[in-house]
């Protein structure tokens, strides 16, 4: 297991390097002076600025170099300032990937919560009304898209009921629910919990609707297998055999497919957090576009990358650690 | 041991037409979900001649015009007037012609890039094969979004950045698709035996590979535009795909979330547009995979 | 003389399907004594699996038992509870499987699995107790290491010690009456002489214990087993002691199956299968539902259905040649 999580490791250093040497290379992707570009989303440049920038991007400056200097920028901790909010773009992001991180977290505990469930009563009651139900939810699930989703909840939500605020984010859930939890007082859980609801929602549509189906099959598969005879020939009674055999049969292929959400989880918050304004990374990736902010873009781009990689290792590893055969496959 | 002997009848053998058009008729998605896209395709075809108004025509006067069923509507402008007074209606069946392009577009250009380039990966190994597969790996690391992200913010915003970036996207699965098949072939032996009698490379991957792995393909392909069509919307949504004035259902959802209290109907009618084309264009791909490819089954 | 430990009467065992109601098991009549060992036969589709599944009242639903009794040990099994017949399981009825491999829950260990049987039916005994009993059952069935094999997963043995395994879980409670499923069917030749060596040695260790051995291999049934009974679908043919089945078969159907036996002292120009399919079990061939494949059928055959007729003390058959 060490040996496999050092060969992962290894190969994800060496997909960010390769990240790396992209972005650094940016100044020389776009066509066109890249500054003048700039100009475009940032009125007001000086001359001086300019200079500041073609030096930061490494314009006049052959590839290598550029990188190296970016690369020894990272471990420095300076991933370039940001044009159009004369701060560092480490800082800027840094300041965002929480809220970012809550939101997904929030709606896989949805996705989860909803998902789990369903998709193993339908299996169970496979033919039935729910069954039904699950299957047209899947098919929804992948053809609405979360954005739609996400306006038609506010629509619903904030235009006609009123119940909850389109927009806006007063702090950290987790935070406020810990607080929340010492003092036995929600009332500050519950305003900043109003905030995410929607979002998260929006983004858990999809997820929700693509595990229900594939937990179903996974717990149809399981259902048939012959070891679930076996224990019943045991004289093991039925609640046992399908809560200690099917179950947790069923929980390693669900895992696996769960891990393999979160990627497009983390994918869909770029989305989701432009329809509520939601101040994380994503926002502030689509904004750097607009404003040809490209020390910022560079940074966006270097951090999503670092999130992503980072998860695939994280549910590899869970993977490996829960499914008996490969764990012990060098015995 | 016994051994029993068995007869088995032979089905005549039917066209492939025919063999669409009989399975078709049996499945009670595949139908709906190809009506409805014959619906949506001849929408886009005959927008011109549809739509009521002029899409980009802006009337003072009709600005957040309520729908016709409400009070203060009129039939004229079945849902009413956004946020410049632009005809709703007209511009979602507008908006479908943005929509159906893109996404043949893009499908078109990732099919064929992706399957010539995992022949050659298939078919030459080694090196090529090695290079090709790490790029296309290295992509699949992170998700769709990123990647197009990157691109649009590289290039800038738009149209024809937003067909390259979606292109660059998909032709991964196209590839590793056709050079799987082309791996499994290279092996056969009359493969061996045509190579050996001098039949070419080029004739060996058109004629072989290519028509084994078309159904799987094409069914791939359906699947894809559904989600390109999904895709296009999301960046016009995010304003970095199609530019105003061309009308798009991303864009226009965009607009329209926010007006939603003046008419939602610039958000909902272009809504109700792409879930019904993708829904649509979902069913018949599923019918397709269940027909043609069944060991596919994902979902 | 005592009561038969089994005795299964008239049994009708039916499947809904797509197509009409499968029946399994068409009314089928046999006893088991004590201490016997009978082989089941017949080819795939015959019913033999699902009359095994039946005593144990393991058919999963939509499938189900539809009339006749089993009689066990003086206890009518179909008239018991669940929970009832659930306590008989693994403790006076046991059944070994087919595949090893699927038969086993990859995810728990051997240890477990077999110390599975032992709480589910001595709730109060002690973790220690438990392991020492597992252990001594596993180094019974033959596998090296017990002790330190407990913990192992089932991935980690081979087709022929994960067999074992389940046998071991099968006997540890010393139960009655043992129905094997084809035990050696899924694996090697070379296994399947030892799983079989196990079986007997197991067997006559175990003064109590009766085996239905079902398989299509009579070359298998032949070694084990004191009384053949042949099934073909869903019906008994014929049963008899098996050196009389083996030597002087009656039913056509026996006959052919002996005869398409491939042989190694002999010289053989063609091998010899019976000619024909297997009957339907959703609308099978009306009379005898061998008639379509019988050389020897008349028209009796073709309308009458045979039923299992004692033809001298110890035979069986159901043949209207034999009536």
């Amino acid at each position: 297991m060490f040996g496999y999580l050092v060969r992962r490791v290894l190969s994800a250093l060496v997909v960010i390097v390769c990240v790396v040497f992209v972005v650094s290379a940016i100044s020389k992707l776009v066509p066109g002076d890249i500054v003048d570009m700039m100009e475009a989303g940032n009125p007001g440049m000086t001359e001086q600025d300019k200079e500041v920038l073609r030096e930061q991007l490494g314009v006049n400056k052959p590839i290598f170099e550029t990188f190296t200097s970016y690369l020894v920028g990272i471990f420095k901790g300076d991933l370039g300032n940001s044009t159009r909010l004369r701060s560092s773009a480490a800082v800027l992001i840094g300041e965002r990937v929480p809220a970012t991180l809550e939101l997904a977290l929030t709606a896989l505990f949805f996705a989860l919560v909803i998902a789990l469930p369903l998709g193993i009563i339908c299996a169970l009651k496979q033919g039935t009304v729910v069954d039904y139900f699950g299957t047209i939810l899947s098919v929804l699930g992948v053809a609405v898209p979360g954005f739609l989703v996400g306006v038609i909840l506010i629509l619903v939500f904030s235009v006609e009921l009123q119940w909850l605020p389109s927009t806006g984010y007063k702090g950290s859930v987790v935070v406020a629910a810990w607080n929340a939890l010492l003092a036995w007082d929600f009332s500050i859980l519950w305003d900043r919990l109003r905030y995410i609801l929607m979002p998260a929602a929006s983004l858990a549509f999809a997820v929700v609707a693509i595990n229900v189906r594939l937990i179903r099959s996974t717990m149809l598969e399981v259902i048939r297998q012959d070891y679930l005879q076996f224990a019943r020939a045991k004289g093991v009674p039925e609640r046992t055999v399908y809560l200690r055999h099917a179950f947790r049969n069923a929980l390693i292929p669900t895992v696996t497919i769960v891990g393999l959400q979160l990627g497009n989880l983390l994918g869909g918050t770029y989305i989701i957090e432009n329809v509520f304004a939601w101040p994380g990374i994503g926002r502030l990736a689509v904004q750097s576009i607009f404003w040809r902010d490209y020390p910022l873009i560079q940074a966006n781009v270097l951090i999503a990358a670092c999130l992503f990689v980072f998860l695939n290792i994280l549910v590899d590893v869970t993977y490996r650690l829960i499914d008996p055969r490969i764990r012990y496959a060098r015995r | 041991m016994t051994t029993i002997e068995t007869t088995e009848s032979l089905d005549p053998p039917v066209s492939a037409a025919q063999r669409f058009l009989s399975e078709l008729i049996r499945s009670p998605k595949g139908l709906t979900g190809f009506v409805l896209i014959v619906l949506v395709l001849l929408v886009a075809l005959l927008a011109p001649l549809l739509a009521p108004h002029d899409p980009a025509q802006q009337v003072l006067g009709a600005r957040f015009q309520p729908p016709a069923f409400a009070e203060d509507g009129e039939w004229s402008r079945v849902l009413g007037g956004d946020n410049l007074g632009r005809d709703i209606f007209s511009r979602v069946l507008y908006g479908s012609q943005t929509s159906i392009m893109v996404a043949l577009l893009v499908v078109f250009n990732a099919m064929i890039t992706g399957s010539i380039l995992g022949a050659i990966s298939g078919y030459f190994g080694g090196i090529v094969d090695a290079a090709i597969m790490r790029v296309a790996d290295f992509q699949l690391s992170f998700p769709f979004i990123l990647v197009a992200l990157l691109l649009l913010a590289i290039v800038g915003p738009g149209f024809w950045t937003m067909v390259f970036a979606l292109s660059v996207a998909l032709w991964v699965s196209f590839a590793r698709l056709v050079r799987g098949e082309t791996l499994k072939i290279r092996e056969l032996e009359y493969i061996q035996a045509a190579k050996s009698i001098g039949v070419g490379h080029a004739a060996i991957i058109f004629g072989h590979v290519i028509p084994n792995v078309l159904p799987t393909i094409i069914v791939l392909a359906t699947l894809d535009i559904a989600a390109v069509v999904l895709y296009e919307a999301a960046i016009s949504f995010l304003g970095l795909g199609t530019q105003p004035p061309t009308p798009s259902w991303g864009m226009m959802i965009s607009e329209g979330r926010n007006y939603l209290y003046e008419n939602y109907w610039m958000a909902l009618g272009p809504g109700i547009a792409i879930m019904t084309t993708s829904i649509a264009i979902n069913l018949f791909g599923d019918f397709l995979r269940d027909t043609y490819d069944p060991r596919q089954e994902r979902l | 003389m005592s009561e038969p430990l089994l005795s299964i009467e008239n049994l009708v065992t039916r499947f809904p399907t797509k197509r009409g109601r499968l029946t399994a098991v068409d009314g089928v009549s046999l006893t088991l004594e004590r201490r016997e060992t009978l082989g089941l036969v017949g080819e795939s589709g015959s019913g033999k699996s699902v009359l095994g599944l039946s005593v144990m009242r393991l058919v999963q639903p939509p499938g189900k038992i539809e009339s006749g009794t089993i009689r066990f040990a003086g206890t009518s099994l179909l008239d018991l509870g669940a929970d009832e017949m659930r306590k008989l399981r693994g403790q006076r009825l046991a059944m070994i499987f087919q595949d090893p491999t699927a038969t086993l829950n990859p995810v728990l260990t051997i240890g477990e699995q077999i110390g599975e049987v032992l709480r589910w039916h001595l709730p109060s005994i002690r973790p220690a107790e438990l392991r020492e009993r597992v252990v001594e059952m596993l180094d019974r069935v033959g596998i090296p290491n017990a002790s330190q094999r407990f913990g192992d997963y089932p991935h980690e043995f081979s087709g022929g010690m994960q067999q074992r395994v389940i046998i071991a879980a099968a006997l540890i409670l010393n139960p009655a009456l043992v129905i094997a499923d084809e035990p050696t069917t899924a694996l090697d030749v070379t296994v399947q002489a030892q799983i079989l060596d196990l079986l007997r040695r197991l067997k006559d260790g175990e003064p109590e214990t009766a085996i239905i051995l079902v398989s299509h291999d009579l070359g298998v049934v032949g070694e084990m087993c004191e009384r053949i009974a042949v099934m073909y679908a869903g019906n008994l043919v014929e049963v008899a002691a098996a050196d009389d089945i083996l030597d002087d078969p009656k039913h056509p159907y026996t006959v052919g199956l002996i005869a398409s036996i491939p042989r190694l002292d002999r010289e053989v120009g063609a091998l010899n299968p019976i000619p024909g399919r297997l009957a339907d079990p959703v609308s099978p061939p009306p009379g005898c539902k061998f008639h379509p494949r019988c050389i020897h059928a008349f028209d009796r055959c073709r309308v009458e259905r045979p039923v299992l007729k004692m033809l001298s003390p110890g035979r069986q058959v159901a043949c209207h040649l034999h009536d």
